[in-house]
Parts: C-alpha cells; sequence; structure tokens
C-alpha cells in the first residue's frame, strides 16, 4: 500500500471508528482517549553504566557490530532465550546502502544474527518507510540482509497504531504509535548516523520516528522538544548506530557520492543520550564542522529530560579497532 | 436577450469547469508518455503533492523546500526493463529564483554538469536540473548505463516541455569572478537554506527572512581557499540591525579584530569569518585569509554609488 492510500485508508479508519462508536451525530463527543504503553520498555534491566562500545577500522560492518556489542557484554545481556526482539533500522528511502541514506544492511544482518544466536524467539524487522515500502525494504538491502540472518521482516501494517500517552511530555501528551515495538521484550534501535536538512543530524532517538503515524507535519514544529518527549515513552534497550558511511551534506535522501564518508565505526549503547551524543561528535569531526551533542537541540532536550547523559565525559567508553 | 445572456452564461460556466479541470492537474503536461521515451515499458500516474501533503514526500525534508517557497511537487515513476525505473519529481517553487536557490543547494565545484534544462548535476543514479520556476530531480533504481541513458533522455523531456528558461538571481552578479571556484554559486533566501549550505546557528543570528536573499561561493586563490557570502536585506537599517546582532553573536565566541576596516573575527581552531557592512549589504567571507578580505573590498566597491 503506497503513502497515499495509506493516507486515504487511515482516513477511512478514522471515519469507520467513528461511525462505529457514534452512530449517530448526537451524542458524539467523546475524545479517543490514548493508552498507556502497553508494555513498559523500562521493566527490563539493562546493566547499569555500561558506557559505549565505539568498534572502528576494517571493510566489514557485521565485524565491526559483533565487536562493539561484545565490548558491551555481548548481546546476552539484553536478549533472553525466548525473547521476542524488534529491530528497527532505518528504511526510510528508496536508496542504495552506497548512498547512505538508510542503515547498512551488514548492520542490520549482524544484529539480528546476534539476537538469534542469544536465543531469540522472534526478531522483527520493519520501518515506516518515506518512499514505496515495497521498493525501499528492496533497494535498501536491509529485507533481503534481515532475512537471511532469520528475522520476520514486514511492513508497517496501519492497523496496528495506537495513540499512546505520554505523561512527561511537554510539547505532546500523546501519539500515535507502533504498538508491535511495545509488545516486544526487547528494542534494539539501528540507526544510520547522516546529515538532515531540517534536524541538523539524524541518529537514535530520531530514527524512532519510523514507530510513529499521525500527521508528519506537525511532528515537525517545536520538533527538537517533541521528539525528546516521544523518547521518554519509546525506550530502546541497545541502540547501535551505523557509521560505516556517514552521510555528511543533502541528507535526509539527497545525497550524491560526494556527500558520503567512509568513517568505518559502530557505536553500541545502551543510553540514547550518550549514543546521540558520541554520533554527534563523530559526525562533527567528520564533517569539520567541531558539531557536538549539545548543538543538537533533541540531544540536549533528551539529557534536561533525564533521558540519559550527554557529557561524554562521564560516560566509560571502550575503543576497539580492527584496522 | 435573456437568450444572449443564457448563452453566455453556460460558455463562462463551461470556461470555467475547463479551468477547474487544467487547474487540478497543471503538471501532467509537463511529463512525457512512456511510448514517447525509448527503452521506458510503462508509467504510473503523475502524482501531486501541496503544502497540506508536501511531508507525506519529503517528510521532514520538506522544511528546506518550504523555506523557498515550494508550491507543489509533482511526480510520475517510469518503468524499465528488469525491474528498474527511474522516479521523476518535479518541484514548482513558484518562481525562478527559487527553483535555481532550491537547486544549487545540491551544486558543487567539480560536479559533473550537463546542458539540461538551464543546468544539470549528473550522478550514476541521479539528474538535478532547474528551468524557470521548476526543479526537477530524477532518480534511477537499478542504475546502470541503460537507465542513466534513458534518465538523460526524460530530463531532456521534461526540460523542453517547461516553455520559459526563467533567470539565475541577480544577486549572483555581485560575486567577484576571480579566482572563483566553477559550480560552486548558491542561493539562499531564508535560515534553513543557509544552515544546509554552511551552518551557522540554530537561531536566526542574520536576521533572515522573505524579504532577504543571499548568494554564497567558494574561492581558490595562491594564498589558500575561502567562502564568501553576500545578503542582501531590505534596506540600510534592516542589514545595519542584522551586522550588529552578527557581529554580536560572533563575538561572544570568536576573538574580534580589524583589517582595512573589515571586522574579522578568530574562531576557535584558528578559522576565521570576515565581515562589513554596504548600505543594503552584508558582505563576509568565511576561512578567510587576506584574499576574503579582497572579496570583501571587491564587493562593496561593486556596491559603491548604487545605493
Amino acid at each position: 500500500m503506497d503513502k497515499f492510500d495509506r493516507r486515504a485508508f487511515l482516513k477511512g479508519l478514522a471515519v469507520a471508528g467513528l461511525a462505529v462508536t457514534c452512530p449517530g451525530l448526537a451524542g458524539c463527543g467523546k475524545e479517543e482517549k490514548a493508552e498507556p504503553a502497553l508494555r513498559s520498555m523500562t521493566g527490563r534491566g539493562v546493566p547499569d553504566n555500561l558506557g559505549l562500545a565505539i568498534a572502528r577500522g576494517g571493510d566489514d560492518p557485521k565485524k565491526l557490530v559483533t565487536a562493539a556489542v561484545e565490548n558491551l557484554g555481548g548481546m546476552g545481556s539484553f536478549v533472553s532465550s525466548g525473547d521476542i526482539v524488534v529491530v528497527k533500522p532505518n528504511i526510510g528511502w528508496s536508496r542504495t546502502p552506497e548512498q547512505a541514506a538508510n542503515t547498512n544492511p551488514q548492520v542490520v544482518e549482524a544484529v539480528v544474527e546476534m539476537c538469534m544466536n542469544a536465543g531469540a524467539r522472534q526478531v522483527k524487522v520493519f520501518d515506516l518507510p518515506c518512499n514505496p515500502a515495497r521498493r525501499t525494504y528492496s533497494m535498501s538491502g536491509i529485507a533481503d540482509a534481515a532475512r537471511r540472518a532469520g528475522a520476520d521482516v514486514s511492513f508497517v501494517d496501519d492497523r496496528k497504531f495506537k495513540d499512546i500517552a505520554i505523561p512527561e511530555g511537554e510539547a505532546v501528551r500523546s501519539w500515535k504509535m507502533y504498538t508491535e515495538a511495545f509488545d516486544a521484550d526487547v528494542l534494539i534501535n539501528v540507526p544510520i548516523l547522516k546529515h538532515h536538512s531540517m534536524a541538523r543530524v539524524t541518529m537514535g532517538m530520531k530514527n524512532l520516528m519510523g514507530l510513529l503515524g499521525g500527521n508528519r507535519e506537525s511532528i515537525h514544529v517545536h520538533f527538537d522538544q517533541k521528539l525528546a518527549d516521544i523518547n521518554t515513552v519509546i525506550r530502546p534497550h541497545l541502540t547501535v548506530i551505523d557509521a560505516f558511511r556517514v552521510l555528511k551534506a543533502h541528507g535526509p535522501n539527497s545525497g550524491t557520492p560526494n556527500d558520503v564518508e567512509l568513517a568505518r565505526q559502530v557505536i553500541a549503547g545502551a543510553d540514547p543520550v550518550a549514543v546521540d551524543s558520541y554520533g554527534a561528535r563523530l559526525f562533527g569531526e567528520v564533517t569539520g564542522t567541531g558539531l557536538v551533542g549539545s548543538d543538537v537541540g533533541y540531544i540536549r532536550i533528551g539529557h534536561e529530560m533525564g533521558l540519559g547523559e550527554i557529557d561524554l565525559e562521564k560516560v566509560p567508553q571502550q575503543h576497539i579497532d580492527l584496522a | 436577450m435573456y437568450r444572449l445572456l443564457l448563452a453566455a452564461g453556460v460558455i463562462v460556466a463551461l470556461l470555467m469547469g475547463c479551468s477547474d479541470e487544467v487547474g487540478q492537474r497543471p503538471y501532467e503536461g509537463l511529463f512525457p508518455d512512456p511510448d514517447e521515451v525509448e527503452l521506458v515499458t510503462g508509467a504510473g500516474e503523475v502524482t501531486e503533492y501541496r503544502e497540506d501533503t508536501l511531508y507525506d514526500f519529503l517528510n521532514g525534508g520538506a522544511e528546506l523546500y518550504f523555506d523557498f517557497d515550494i508550491v507543489a511537487v509533482a511526480s510520475r515513476e517510469y518503468r524499465l526493463p528488469q525491474d528498474s525505473g527511474i522516479e521523476v519529481s518535479l518541484y514548482d517553487m513558484g518562481e525562478s529564483r527559487n527553483a535555481f536557490g532550491i537547486y544549487s543547494i545540491f551544486r558543487y565545484a567539480g560536479a559533473d554538469y550537463a546542458k539540461i534544462g538551464n543546468e544539470a548535476i549528473v550522478t550514476p543514479a541521479t539528474l538535478d536540473f532547474w528551468k524557470d520556476r521548476y526543479y526537477c530531480k530524477l532518480f534511477a533504481f537499478g542504475p546502470s548505463e541503460e537507465t542513466a541513458q534513458v534518465m538523460r533522455t526524460l530530463g531532456r523531456e521534461v526540460a523542453n516541455r517547461i516553455s520559459e528558461a526563467g533567470s539565475t538571481p541577480e544577486l549572483l552578479s555581485l560575486l567577484p569572478r576571480e579566482a572563483i571556484k566553477e559550480g560552486s554559486e548558491k542561493y539562499f533566501r531564508r535560515h534553513l537554506a543557509l544552515n544546509n549550505i554552511r551552518y551557522v546557528d540554530s537561531e536566526n543570528v542574520l536576521g533572515l527572512s522573505d524579504l532577504t536573499e543571499g548568494v554564497t561561493a567558494e574561492y581558490r586563490t595562491g594564498k589558500g581557499e575561502y567562502a564568501g557570502y553576500i545578503i542582501r536585506y531590505p534596506g540600510p537599517a534592516e542589514a545595519g540591525e542584522a551586522f550588529g546582532n552578527y557581529s554580536d553573536f560572533l563575538g561572544t565566541k570568536a576573538e574580534e579584530t580589524s583589517r582595512n576596516g573589515i571586522k574579522v573575527f578568530i574562531l576557535e581552531g584558528g578559522e576565521t569569518e570576515a565581515l562589513a557592512l554596504a548600505g543594503s549589504h552584508i558582505a563576509g567571507a568565511w576561512d578567510t585569509g587576506t584574499s576574503g578580505l579582497d572579496f570583501i573590498h571587491s564587493v562593496e566597491a561593486s556596491l559603491a554609488g548604487k545605493e
């Protein structure tokens, strides 16, 4: 179902829902109440103060992922036998891996493999693309790579969006979110590090927008606060940033080969703010702009809201060189 | 008399209906039919997106296009053999300066330029061009030599259907030509576009608005490289206010000095920025050495006596 049909479909659902709950116009005054997150994602114990693991060098993204996650204690620190895991890559655009608009498929493949080896009962991979889903999943290489590793790859089902409450939200108090992410035991966020024309840089916190339904336009007003608000509810257990190729400019989807830097790094951590703060600094190094986490509004606000640590001096880091 | 009025009314009603129909699908005629292009096996419908649906097409990327007052985008996908295809997206930017502006964001010195439309940038999988008020992006799925060839043909077909050429922004003529890196010139109007050319700050410290416009270009001299910019404000008062605010902003993070009457800010890491106020304009240079000051003097000389 392409984007245009999906929008019409959602409108139709809303109308149908209204007809079911309000058979006549009279008495139809109740607002739909936002639900709490169906299952708390903070309930699963993740080891404290894991810090970050940064693997760099070589030509094999899968080895970088393995090295980074192993240095955090291995995937078994996050996934237990029998778990249902959601792996959320960036599959936003109909672009090839070399164009660095989506997560590297080999990074996704490695994450899925590690989850399966840790005993996961099921690993689900999906995203809500901006381009037609079928072509985007294919061109990105992610669908094939994830299936090869044993994942269940699916397109987003519009019926699975529900209005979820954001109790700590300051700019937004509820938003339509994809409930399949909440139904899992573990959520692993696997973004790519790249330039974004509006947000300046996109990584983990912003990658979670792929789990959002609703009005894409309105989310971009007071964007930084809204994104931080949403991150108070969607709490990945592990974030693995693909920085093997970094799109330095013309993101989110219009980079040319001139814009792509082979940085050959993967950053992993359980603290979403720390991971993004490191990613921002890496982006600043790659682009020569000196960008750091505190320069990025949503990272700074996320830290202020208690979502994690922005000061990398306070975050333990392990650097693994595979060159 | 009554019959004459009735007939006139019917004719007017018919004409209004016709223009409504044309108005609903104003871009369709700019896309070639699939049988007009060799190797194309079919095509989808032309899909149009306007202000309220633009985010569905571009997501957060839409903001940059709004910076240039986008009116609409129309997109059509052409199918080629072996499951490859080309997406053609035509952006109506309302005015040719806006079309050049959004196109110029993607320009860079050393790009593979082609003569399609007014100018085109070509990569193995993409082709961007601008003409009149339109900016056109072509993207090949399953890029190959064959799709690259069809992409150029499609680009020419669309460009040929745009009757007027339009013109580049007049402000570009103020950029000194000596030592300029050809293909590096860019045009902007507001804050987000400038930040995409060269990040300045999250706040609009240069006071850009729908009443301002600016140009940048890169230069290579025997003494090094730098980037120069010129911003035009509605009048000297607005330019003066922006100049003061921006100087204060730079002063909070840089050591301020002066050379040949031009303010020079030395930032952390040794980077420098020079700027001067010239009537309704601010002229500046990033990563400047002595050559950057020459840029500013050249712009000042061009503007002298014009305001």
